[in-house]
């Protein structure tokens, strides 16, 4: 009987290589440099630094609960938590992604960054998320586990989706960034879906 | 000074005054414990009573020679007690996590002499001139931390090194040791000690991993047999994960220290390691499962949990079974009380299963105090462990069944 062969991850012997795991760094790296090309024409439309920081803030405590979601995801589909370079590698990838499109959004707005309408705005969706996370997971899970799963996955997509919408709206309301996303969002979706 | 002397003396009088042993408790309880010293009037140990000497120490993984009060006094337990019992009589089982952090290395990686020296002040446990003599054995099971917390190749190769470097000190007389089940399979390993103890070892990280059913159907059919099959023998399984717990992997997890993040990760079951992920939930149906095909066995004894915890798992309305949970061998985590729960301390230690010649079983929990678990960073070493060794007592008895 061969341990580890055939695996809850479904992770073979060569495919659990380290060769898998230094390809990470190489993903963040690329992702990071994709953020910056898309990001960068933006800076020239007049923001500040203190856009982009702000943003980054923002997008770094919403890579929390993002990170929880995706990781409740990655857990229904049988790749589970076994230990800290698991976490490591979600926070590397989940939370770079996270940044990058929360920079990307704020920038591509063209309007000045609102630190407090963001962090509402992520808070609100994250409230909302959950809520409808838990109860479509009420309804499609019999586990108390899957319930708590479908709650993280709505938290960590209000997260995301209320920060953006705060941000895009911008204090008068306008959307002013739906073309900038359709560009930015593709970039790291893919990740995501990792 | 005999043996059988040695034993009365160095092991607090276990037949003389059960009573003052409860005093002792009483004194010792803390904000960690639950429940007393368990029922009164259970029957003292005599040796010629007993047929054979189990003793189970788990997450023993980070202890080191020269700075661990426990390891001292468990090697002198074994001693006494291998001097007094029939040759070969006494066993002892490291319940997994043997080498923290990430089981045992490769020759010439970092880390290998640390892990080294841990793996070796554990296997002096029966390096002693009685156990020596007197044919005491131990046994090491894997645990998550063995397999380097990871599935795969590079979770196999460090059991393998651990396996590989037990095999080499018993090759070599150092000591009679080995690794149970063997590496990347699941058990059980039968392992007779006396004419009245059996015990199953068991790989529970393989189970958690495996997603063959067919290989563990087969390692389950064998488990009944195995506990179908032991006759007058009473049947210990052994196996890192404990099957019911009331520490952090059980589900006893604080909100604050990481902002709720891993209460909601431990909630979600995101972490296999817990009772609450999907693998871990099936291993023990899958247990479980088993021990109403083919009867319970008399224990489950686990580590996992760094804590020392006696439970009563039903398994229905009129069987069940004990849960030992016996992880206390180098490091500590809270406990809190959960259903079933008779007794439960956050202390460093070890239990002791006496098999008697008349069929019935002891348990005795030996635990010292939670600050002298570590004396690594104690400003006089000596001293420390001094204390720490006077530290340790029988704090819990009971009769199995």
């Amino acid at each position: 009987m061969g341990g580890g062969t055939a695996s809850r991850n479904g992770w073979t012997d060569s495919a659990h290589s380290p060769v898998e795991r230094d390809a990470v760094p190489l993903r963040t790296s690329v992702l990071l440099t994709l953020t910056a090309l898309a990001t960068g024409p933006s800076a020239v439309r007049g923001q500040g630094v203190d856009d982009a920081l702000g943003a980054a803030l923002v997008g770094v405590l919403v890579s929390v609960p993002v990170t929880l979601g995706y990781s409740a995801f990655r857990a229904q589909t049988g790749d589970y938590v076994w230990n800290g370079r698991d976490v490591g590698r979600r926070v590397a990838v989940v939370g770079t992604a996270v940044v990058g499109i929360s920079v990307g959004v704020a920038l591509a707005s063209g309007e000045r960054f609102d630190l407090g309408d963001a962090l509402v705005g992520a808070g609100v969706g994250a409230a909302a998320g959950a809520l409808v996370g838990a109860g479509v997971a009420q309804l499609t899970s019999s586990t108390p586990e899957g319930r708590w799963c479908g709650m993280l996955m709505g938290l960590g997509a209000g997260a995301l989706v209320g920060s953006v919408w705060a941000t895009v709206s911008g204090s008068d309301g306008e959307s002013v960034t739906a073309p900038a996303l359709a560009v930015r969002l593709p970039v790291a979706l893919p990740v995501l879906a990792r | 000074m005999t043996a059988v002397g040695r034993v009365a003396t160095r092991h607090h009088g276990l037949w003389l005054l059960p009573g003052l042993v409860a005093g002792l408790v009483a004194c010792t309880e803390t904000t960690d414990a639950v429940g007393g010293i368990g029922p009164a009037g259970i029957d003292p140990l005599v040796p010629s009573a007993v047929d054979a000497m189990v003793f189970l120490v788990g997450d023993a993984g980070a202890a080191e020679e020269g700075l661990s009060p426990l390891m001292v006094e468990l090697r002198e337990d074994v001693e006494s007690w291998a001097g007094a019992l029939p040759d070969s009589a006494v066993m002892v089982v490291f319940l997994g996590d043997n080498v923290y952090e990430s089981g045992l290395h490769d020759p010439g990686e970092r880390g290998y002499d640390r892990d080294t020296l841990r793996l070796h002040t554990q296997v002096r446990a029966v390096t002693g001139l009685q156990a020596s003599r007197h044919g005491a054995r131990a046994t090491f099971i894997p645990g998550n931390h063995d397999w380097a917390n990871s599935v795969g190749a590079e979770g196999l190769a460090r059991v393998r090194n651990m396996e590989g470097r037990l095999r080499l000190l018993a090759a070599d007389g150092t000591a009679a040791v080995g690794l149970e089940p063997e590496p990347g399979t699941p058990g059980p390993t039968v392992l007779d000690v006396g004419t009245r103890a059996r015990i199953l070892a068991l790989d529970t990280h393989w189970w958690l991993s495996e997603e063959d059913g067919t290989a563990k159907s087969a390692a389950e059919t064998a488990m009944a047999d195995a506990i179908r099959s032991a006759g007058q023998r009473r049947v210990l399984v052994a196996a890192h994960h404990p099957l019911a717990s009331g520490g952090p992997h059980g589900g006893t997890i604080p909100f604050l220290p990481t902002l709720g993040i891993q209460f909601l990760a431990h909630k979600g079951g995101l972490l296999v390691q817990d009772m609450t992920s999907t693998p871990y939930r099936e291993l023990i149906q899958d247990f479980e499962g088993v021990f109403r095909e083919s009867g319970p066995p008399l224990a489950v004894a686990s580590g996992h949990d760094h804590s020392l915890q006696v439970l009563d798992v039903p398994l229905d309305e009129t069987d069940g079974y004990v849960q030992l949970v016996s992880g206390a061998g180098s490091g500590l985590t809270r406990v809190r009380p959960v259903p079933g729960m008779a007794w439960a301390r956050r202390a460093p230690g070890y239990m002791r299963l006496a098999f008697l010649t008349e069929g019935g079983v002891i348990l005795h929990v030996v635990a010292g105090s939670p600050e002298l678990v570590y004396c690594g960073a104690a400003v006089q070493v000596g001293a420390c462990m001094s204390a720490g060794v006077d530290s340790v007592h029988v704090v819990y008895s009971r009769r199995l069944r």
